[in-house]
């Protein structure tokens, strides 16, 4: 059996089978979706062993590698795969509680983005990763309107013209790509690439940094943020915030990474944009993440700012820069996973509309608020835990090629962090009059605790990590390597 | 050949224009459709030849259009269907809330 494809065959198949076992073996459908989360993960973390030996190609209905659509897998995809299978199998367990109502609708569209992920990520051709990247916007469209609230239309609406906007400009770019190459396999385009014009080179970076940058929310494109992650429920504002954009930034960085080489990104001064665009994003994100008054709203601003920091590592276009930037993609997924879902169990808890609402609730949930808390001081970036140790790496690499402003202000970055994480952490440790325990079911507090003691390991045994990336980064770094796994396999 | 694409390129501006600079929602759609079909066009134009056939390999042809891109035409046709019907629900469930179209008018009943 092959993994790589049934990664993408497996969800999709599950996702609209779903509405039939609904129909008619209502019993078992949600054993279905438990094992289905089950079987995600661990044909992820399958994957992930096999590209470590060596990478992997899988040409879909046995075409030649030059017509035919390819799924590569490098260690580097490989990890985010792994990433993607836990993050999606906790919150499959997680959903099983929270979500109550309109389930099927739910776990369709949740499975449709996880198998658009994965394509997205696996994807060796151009056009089709837009068709998956396509499917992942869709599909979050759908979910962010999912509660039915007024606001929850207005911002999906919000979402989708900014999004659509966003993917045409990304869909020009491959007409271009196409129009001056006439190839859109990933591996052909390292050696078609050079055929392209000097003007139209300028203009694919900018059409790419367009479409893709308002995709992840870089600054001057970040305005559907703020609204769409907040307005969805919990679990999925978890997928969007972790996993979602930081997909789109891989999409981004490998399309870059094959069209380009590092010594023409270099001639058009891009690490100089990207790194100061980074900055922007940053401060953006943090100076309006400690003026908001509700608790998902923060964590949403909180993700804008974190996007800052990738882009200041990824921008240097060195291997420690990249390698920080990617290590803090792993990270913060996981980190913000755990802030959201936690924000979720207080808001179904507790009435929560604003901050001040937390008032007390170490008392009533002691250790759900101690994991919130121990979460939020990981993504300051306090010394002890995972979120420091790539922090580091992005300013060291900074301060390395001469940006010295962006490495201070990634220092500053984290002071601002913790004053507003620190305002959350003080109304949560102050005593109220009454207070009662809540009872929180297992299924809320597993993926938590599992999603914090995997950034606890992470942060005491970084080198784990760290060294797949390093053997991932050498074909992102070197498009001859990316190659040779396409052609001279 | 450059007439098309000085056409396309007005589709492109124009759809940019009217969804950056028209504050009913029905008319954003319509921005966002507008472009869409520009890029449609691009797809067709890009794989035109003159007198080329459809590219049919079991019989000879001297000239046959490109296959590739009106398959990506097809596709986004289908992906820009799909998006217009999420929107179009959107649009009437706002309506149906608000009973108006007008971005600014929901935003400040929205308060």
């Amino acid at each position: 059996m092959n993994t790589i494809i049934w990664l993408i065959v497996c969800p999709l198949l599950i996702a609209f089978s779903l509405p039939l076992l609904n129909l008619y073996l209502k019993k078992i459908y949600k054993a279905v979706i438990i094992s289905s989360g089950f079987i995600i993960c661990l044909l992820s973390i399958n994957l992930l062993l096999k590209t470590l030996k060596s990478p992997i190609v899988y040409s879909l209905g046995s075409w030649e590698v030059t017509s035919g659509i390819n799924l590569v897998a490098d260690p580097l995809t490989g990890i985010l795969i792994a990433l993607i299978g836990l993050i999606s199998l906790l919150i499959i367990i997680y959903s099983l509680v929270y979500i109550k109502e309109n389930e099927v609708k739910y776990y369709t569209l949740f499975l449709i983005i996880i198998a658009g992920l994965n394509g997205m990520i696996l994807t060796g051709d151009l056009f089709n990763l837009f068709v998956f990247l396509e499917i992942v916007s869709l599909a979050s469209y759908a979910l962010v309107a999912f509660r039915k609230t007024p606001k929850a239309y207005e911002a999906s609406f919000k979402y989708m013209v900014i999004g659509s906007l966003g993917s045409f400009f990304i869909l020009l770019a491959i007409i271009l790509i196409y129009q001056q190459t006439g190839t859109l396999n990933l591996g052909q385009l390292i050696i078609e690439a050079e055929s392209i014009t000097g003007v139209m080179k300028t203009g694919l970076l900018f059409l790419l940094l367009i479409g893709f940058g308002s995709k992840f929310a870089l600054v001057p494109l970040h305005t559907w943020l703020p609204d769409a992650h907040p307005a969805a429920p919990a679990s999925i504002s978890a997928l969007l915030s972790g996993v979602v954009i930081k997909a789109y930034l891989y999409a981004w960085l490998r399309i870059l990474m094959v069209l380009f080489d590092l010594k023409e990104l270099l001639n058009f001064n891009l690490p100089t944009i990207l790194i100061y665009l980074g900055v922007l994003t940053l401060f953006v994100g943090h100076l309006l993440a400690y003026q908001q008054k509700s608790l998902k709203r923060l964590l949403a601003y909180s993700s804008i700012s974190q996007i800052g920091y990738i882009m200041i590592g990824i921008g240097t276009l060195n291997q420690t820069g990249i390698i920080g930037g990617l290590f803090h993609v792993i990270n913060h997924a996981l980190v913000k996973v755990t802030l959201f879902l936690a924000a979720g169990i207080f808001s179904k808890k507790i009435k929560l509309v604003t901050i001040s609402d937390l008032k007390g609730l170490a008392y009533k949930t002691p250790i759900m608020a101690f994991m919130f808390t121990i979460a939020s001081l990981i993504i300051i970036g306090l010394p002890p835990f995972n979120v420091f140790i790539s922090k580091w790496l992005i300013a060291k690499a900074a301060i390395k090629s001469g940006f010295i402003i962006p490495g201070g202000s990634i220092l500053i970055g984290s002071i601002l962090a913790l004053t507003y994480y620190l305002k959350v952490i003080k109304l949560i440790y102050t005593r109220e009059e009454k207070a009662s325990l809540l009872n929180i079911d297992w299924k809320f507090k597993l993926p938590v605790i599992t999603l914090l003691i995997t950034c606890l390991i992470i942060g005491i045994v970084p080198g784990f990590i760290l060294n797949i990336l390093e053997q991932g980064v050498v074909y992102l770094l070197d498009t001859q390597l990316y190659y040779q796994i396409l052609f001279a396999g | 050949m450059l007439f098309v694409h000085f056409v396309i390129t007005v589709l492109f501006a124009l759809g940019l224009y009217t969804v950056l600079n028209r504050s009913n929602l029905i008319k954003i759609i319509m921005g966002i459709n507008i472009i869409e079909a520009s890029l449609i066009l691009l797809l067709v134009c890009l794989s035109y030849k003159p007198e080329g056939t459809a590219p049919i390999l079991n019989r000879e042809y001297e000239i046959i259009v490109d296959p590739v891109p009106q398959a990506l035409a097809l596709t986004a046709i289908v992906i820009g269907a799909s998006t217009t019907a999420v929107m179009l629900f959107l649009a009437i469930k706002l309506y149906k809330k608000y009973g108006t179209l007008d971005v600014g008018e929901i935003r400040r009943l929205r308060g």
